[in-house]
């Protein structure tokens, strides 16, 4: 059923709010003439179609969801829980300050964490999202060479890096170049130092890298990149693997931002809301985003700092930043102290090499024979000429009830199949997916032919998305 | 808390089977030098809290939140509408809400379905062609508006009214920076952008990529959106509406006015306030750009047997495929906060959004002409407005909003002069279908005595 279908003419007058009377002033030249056509449903039937719609997705809450480079942990509930207060839900933005301490200690304290965490000297909570905390990082590095009187029109970005790298990159304004991978599966030195030149503002990386690798070599990295007078920019997406053990300030990244709905425990959403916090080392700080927020040890009060007159790249968005997202991520700080965030990386890894492990034998791990991080690749090459690919492994998971890993990224392994159990789930999870794994190994040897047919058990079977496109239907 | 727990005989057969006796094991590969050894330098962390200690914590925390407990009447882009019981109940289902964004289209149906009627409901709402999934927020929106003008112009300036939010001009600057595109601003008169002004005429001589304009604008008061489609027109330009999605209930809709790109904040719509940290961008458009819109699509088709399925759909504008070549480099929006407006446009009813509007606008009337009637207040300027409206007081407007304050009251947001247009400093102030008649005759009598 579509909501828009279903059109009962349930007028909602003195429903959830009293009823109105004429409207009191001249408005006429203003006035709606047509009404909106919005579902007009009981709010039974409100609540029968969306629950029925939930019914239809895998989550987190329903399904083992191994989906890589997305961390798909446990959503704590006290955090919703939290988000739900109307203590913080009912906080106007344009309150004083003195009226809302609540919130931005808890703002402050989120991102003294975070630095901390990341070894960072300075943060902002604006950014909405991942991508949206690149823009904004890489903006604080073009303003700082504007400000220094530097020249510099080029962003590198490994060829395994996540699209929003160099699309972040463009966005400001560089031309972005891409270095390639080595054999072994990490940033290819000699390439990366060929393209080091004085044009170069920054490189971006992840690390550990979209192949789940930790890049072994990153004091050389990050000595080139300086030497070079460029900035190297860390893609938090992977710290899952790390927090707690390795900072990206020891290793010699300038600028960071963060996912909160990846390692932090944030819900996704289906797609957001998610934060995207930056942090960065000192000599970046005066480029942040506006507004701070700041502590006054003197007064013991927290305060906005909305930096005029200051070398601020200016707003990113309106206001502080996804309150309810760096709410919850507050609360998964709190409730696991610095020894929980470190045994939640020691275990993201252990995870992923004993899946690794216990796959090798059916799927190929690339590079292979190496120690992964919290997540690692398998290419399904091998079965191209039975005519099976990534696609389709994919779609048999489906049917098994596991959400797919991430596939055909990063683009740099054919075929591949990105896997991140997380350090939420539990042996017995993990012992049932290599299960699943054998299985459709052996469906593969047995009958190929059959995986053009899956999903088999879902509502709603392939879906044709060229068709999507060529006759689009946008809107009911 | 530790979410992680696995038994120490579970543990004992994992760190086996990958030939390990300590964790530090898996770390051997990389050098020591780069590793944090001492977890006591992360000083701001606390020792783990149970969930009965978070409880009690996060509570201390809310009483802190003074402001949360007062009448609110502050707008500036953020109001205070009710939130129906039914929308967090649904939307908060882990169903929803521990998903992903719906890359397998068979796993995602619930989802992708949700997005699909969140586009009806938006393109019915603004009255345009199509609606994009979200994008994080109004002021961003407007930015990304602003961008895709210029890539289907192929021009690098847009002209901006100075009634649009400054902080979605602000926004908009920086967004802009990196691409070096000019922004020209269209200044007020008198509360309402003035497109027959000298600078307007000189600004709008120039060639365009679009004209940015705003109704209600930032000071409350209705635009004539008509002029802004004139101005766009002369100077060969797209032209972008931002809009406030409860106004379009009661007011004639950004699409009437033929709009190309029409924008806003849908706060409004269920999202509650949360120090304007819980916003969904609203970015519709006409069809004819769809390759050019910015951020996911989600489009009806059909699966192998001809049944309806959705799925995420002009996928080659994005980043995960365009790379450096895509319409935007957004990734995650708000997917949630739309699901969470739907609900709400679900419950209302265009009868029960009416509703809102009207209360909204018939208190904020019901306050201003009282206002009016004070001696020594003045409502700026006598233009129709939505449910927002800017006056002017006795004694400053620090003053009057430190003496509404003692008697529980915010009072609304100080607008200079400076960004008004305006001679004086005054008080914005918004109504919204929660202010009872006592909460504003108490706001009255605070004015009243100063």
């Amino acid at each position: 059923m579509n909501a828009f279908k279903k059109r009962e003419k349930v007028v909602k007058t003195n429903f959830y709010i009293p009823k109105q009377h004429a409207v009191s002033r001249d408005l006429d030249q203003f006035i709606r003439q047509e009404p909106a056509e919005l579902p007009e449903i009981s709010e039974l039937n409100v609540v029968r179609h969306f629950t029925n719609l939930s019914r239809k997705n895998f989550s987190v809450d329903t399904n083992f969801y191994p989906l890589g480079s997305c961390t798909m942990k446990y959503n704590p509930k006290i955090a919703d829980n939290a988000a739900m207060m109307k203590e913080f839900a009912n906080v106007h933005p344009c309150l004083s300050n003195k009226e809302m301490q609540g919130s931005l200690e808890i703002m402050y304290k989120t991102g003294k964490m975070l630095s901390e965490l990341t070894g960072m000297d300075g943060f902002s909570l604006q950014p909405a999202a991942g991508a949206h905390g690149e823009f904004t990082g890489i903006a604080m590095i073009k303003k700082h060479f504007k400000e220094t009187g530097q020249e510099k029109n080029t962003v590198l970005v490994p060829d395994s890096a996540h699209g929003t790298n160099p699309s972040s990159a463009m966005l400001n304004g560089y031309k972005v170049k891409s270095v390639a991978t080595g054999k072994d599966g990490l940033v290819d030195i000699e390439d990366l130092k060929a393209k080091l030149d004085s044009t170069v503002a920054a490189f971006m990386l992840t690390n550990p890298n979209t192949l789940g690798l930790f890049e072994t070599q990153i004091l050389e990295i990050a000595s080139s990149v300086h030497k070079a007078g460029a900035m190297l920019y860390y893609d938090g997406a992977n710290l899952n693997a790390i927090a707690g053990i390795i900072r990206p300030g020891d290793m010699g990244f300038d600028v960071v931002h963060l996912n909160l709905h990846k390692t932090f425990a944030t819900p996704h959403g289906g797609g957001g809301p998610g934060a995207g916090p930056v942090l960065c080392k000192n000599i970046l700080k005066p480029y942040l985003p506006v507004p701070l927020i700041e502590y006054e040890k003197k007064s013991d009060t927290y305060n906005t700092q909305w930096g005029e007159n200051s070398k601020t790249i200016g707003m990113t968005r309106s206001f502080f930043g996804q309150f309810p997202v760096i709410l919850r991520a507050y609360v998964y700080l709190i409730a696991l102290g610095s020894e929980g965030i470190r045994n939640a990386s020691y275990r993201a890894v252990l995870n992923a090499n004993y899946l690794m492990k216990k796959l090798e034998e059916f799927y190929e791990p690339v590079p292979g024979g190496v120690r992964c991080m919290h997540e690692f690749v398998i290419s399904a090459k091998k079965f191209c000429d039975k005519n099976v690919r990534a696609f389709d492994i994919a779609k048999a998971l489906i049917d098994y009830g596991i959400h797919p890993p991430t596939i055909y990224f990063p683009l740099v392994v054919s075929e591949a199949m990105m896997i991140e159990p997380t350090e939420t789930e539990s042996m017995e999870t993990l012992d049932n997916f290599v299960d699943v794994m054998k299985k459709i190994y052996n469906k593969i040897q047995d009958s190929p032919e059959e995986f053009q047919e899956y999903p088999l058990t879902t509502g709603v079977s392939r879906v044709d998305e060229v068709k999507a496109v060529k006759e689009p239907n946008l809107r009911a | 808390m530790n979410f992680t727990t696995i038994t120490a005989n579970e543990e004992a057969l994992l760190k086996n089977e990958v030939k390990i006796k300590k964790y530090e094991e898996l770390f051997a590969h990389i050098t020591d030098s780069i590793k944090l050894n001492d977890l006591s330098s992360l000083s701001s962390f606390l020792s783990p809290k149970s969930e009965l200690e978070i409880s009690s914590h996060l509570m201390n925390l809310g009483l802190k939140n003074t402001g949360a407990m007062k009448a609110v009447f502050g707008g500036f882009g953020i109001y205070d509408h009710y939130v129906p019981s039914a929308v967090w109940q649904l939307a908060g289902r882990g169903d929803f809400s521990t998903a992903y964004t719906p890359y397998q289209p068979e796993a995602s149906q619930g989802t992708l379905q949700a997005i699909y009627e969140y586009q009806t409901a938006l393109a019915q709402l603004y009255s345009m062609e199509i609606a994009n999934a979200s994008l994080y927020d109004g002021a961003t929106a407007a930015a990304e508006a602003a961008l895709m003008a210029c890539r289907i112009k192929k021009r690098y300036s847009v002209a901006v009214s100075e009634g649009v939010n400054p902080q979605y001009i602000e926004v908009l600057k920086t967004f802009l920076s990196g691409t070096g595109i000019k922004i020209n601003k269209i200044p007020l008169k008198d509360g309402i952008t003035d497109f027959k002004s000298d600078k307007a005429c000189q600004i709008l001589k120039e060639e365009h990529a679009a004209v940015i304009q705003a109704s209600p604008n930032f000071l409350g008061f209705l635009e004539d959106l008509i002029l802004g489609r004139e101005a766009s027109n002369d100077t060969g330009a797209l032209f972008i509406t931002v809009s406030s999605p409860v106004s379009l209930g009661l007011i004639e809709p950004p699409g009437k006015y033929g709009a190309d790109i029409a924008v806003g904040e849908g706060q409004s719509m269920g999202l509650g306030m949360y120090m304007g940290g819980n916003t969904i961008g609203h970015f519709c458009s006409k069809m004819e750009f769809i390759r050019q819109v910015p951020g996911r699509i989600v489009g009806l088709s059909t699966d192998r047997s001809g049944l309806p399925g959705y799925c995420l759909t002009y996928q080659t504008r994005e980043q995960h495929i365009k790379r450096e070549k895509a319409t935007s480099n957004i990734c995650t929006n708000q997917a949630l906060n739309a699901l969470a407006n739907l609900i709400y446009m679900s419950l209302m009813g265009s009868d029960g959004l009416k509703e809102v509007a009207l209360s909204s606008h018939n208190k904020a009337v019901y306050m201003a002409e009282s206002i009016s009637k004070i001696n020594g207040y003045d409502i700026a300027a006598d233009h129709a407005f939505f449910q927002e409206f800017l006056y002017f007081t006795r004694q400053s407007p620090e003053k009057t909003l430190e003496k509404l304050l003692d008697t529980g009251i915010a009072g609304g947001v100080k607008i200079s002069s400076k960004q008004s247009g305006f001679d004086r400093d005054g008080i914005l102030i918004a109504l919204t279908e929660k202010k009872t008649k006592e909460a504003i005759d108490k706001y009255l009598d605070v004015l009243k005595s100063l």
